[in-house]
């Protein structure tokens, strides 16, 4: 049963409500509403932050590629899986399978990875980073460069945090209702 | 090792409510009455309830408006008469009377 059908359940019901308590109904209408809600906006929230960071950061890969510097492969090579899990983990998540909880793990733990790499400034991202810092026009290539590291690694450490939780909170209202 | 964890008070509270007719549909109006649930507290419950095969949900078809109807699965009579062995948790027991209004025991 569909959670849309549980909301037109307590629609049904409300016409027996009468007073104060119709006021109560409703809220509790709307919080079920927005209960069920939090895995989209979860997932949407992955979404929008691989999306995000797909399209924020293409110019930055395609400076360092033209230079003629292949530190871009590495940066590609520890970013993509990661967003790519996300996508699926997110994906599982909202449709509620079992398979989503051990997804969220797995990309959690690849954002972790990311993150300690990125905020320490070690390869492949040093590289890359200062690749792109020599050839980028930008003249505050060195304070954009830190915060492109450290945005991302905060932004995707959140994502992948929430994600976890709501497959956490999923996963235990199947086993202990 | 694995956490043993127990029902909620509420999800308790629903169970026996429900096992005490198993055999009848019951409404969400007439179960939040009955239980003093909120409810936005007892359709959360009801649907963990049916996720985990504890209750059958059904919309009734015969009243001159169709409405949602719930009932105890075999699973669920089980999981309440476990539920009744459980301990209470160490707290001041607070029930919330048909009104609406709690009440401390």
């Amino acid at each position: 049963m569909s959670r849309r059908d549980w909301l037109r359940a307590m629609r049904r019901e409300l016409s027996e409500v009468s007073g104060r308590g119709r006021l109560s109904w409703l809220v509790g209408m709307a919080w079920v509403a927005a209960v069920a809600l939090i895995p989209f906006a979860v997932a949407a929230g992955v979404v929008v932050g691989v999306v995000g960071g797909t399209f924020g950061n293409h110019e930055v890969f395609l400076e360092v590629e033209r230079s003629g510097s292949d530190s871009w492969i590495g940066a590609l090579v520890l970013t993509v899986p990661t967003a790519i899990v996300g996508l699926v983990a997110a994906a599982l998540v909202v449709s509620r399978r079992r398979a989503g909880l051990a997804a969220a793990y797995a990309f959690a733990a690849l954002v972790a990875v990311c993150a300690v790499v990125s905020v320490t400034n070690s390869p492949p991202v040093r590289q890359f980073m200062d690749d792109w810092q020599r050839v980028t026009p930008d003249p505050r290539a060195d304070d954009h460069a830190w915060e492109r590291r450290f945005n991302s690694a905060i932004g995707a450490s959140f994502a992948a945090a929430a994600l976890l939780v709501v497959a956490r909170r999923q996963r235990s209202a199947r086993r202990y209702p | 090792m694995r956490r043993s964890r127990k029902h909620s008070e509420q999800t308790r509270l629903l169970l026996a409510e429900l096992a005490t007719e198993p055999s009848r549909d019951r409404y969400g109006y007439e179960l939040a009455q009955a239980t003093g649930l909120a409810s936005g507290t007892l359709y959360p419950i009801l649907m963990r309830l049916e996720d985990r095969g504890f209750l059958e949900a059904r919309w009734e078809l015969s009243d001159r408006r169709p409405r949602h109807v719930y009932r105890l699965t075999e699973t669920g009579l089980a999981a309440a008469a476990a539920s009744v062995a459980e301990p209470v948790i160490a707290r001041p027991a607070r029930a919330v009377a048909p009104s609406g209004k709690r009440a401390t025991a």
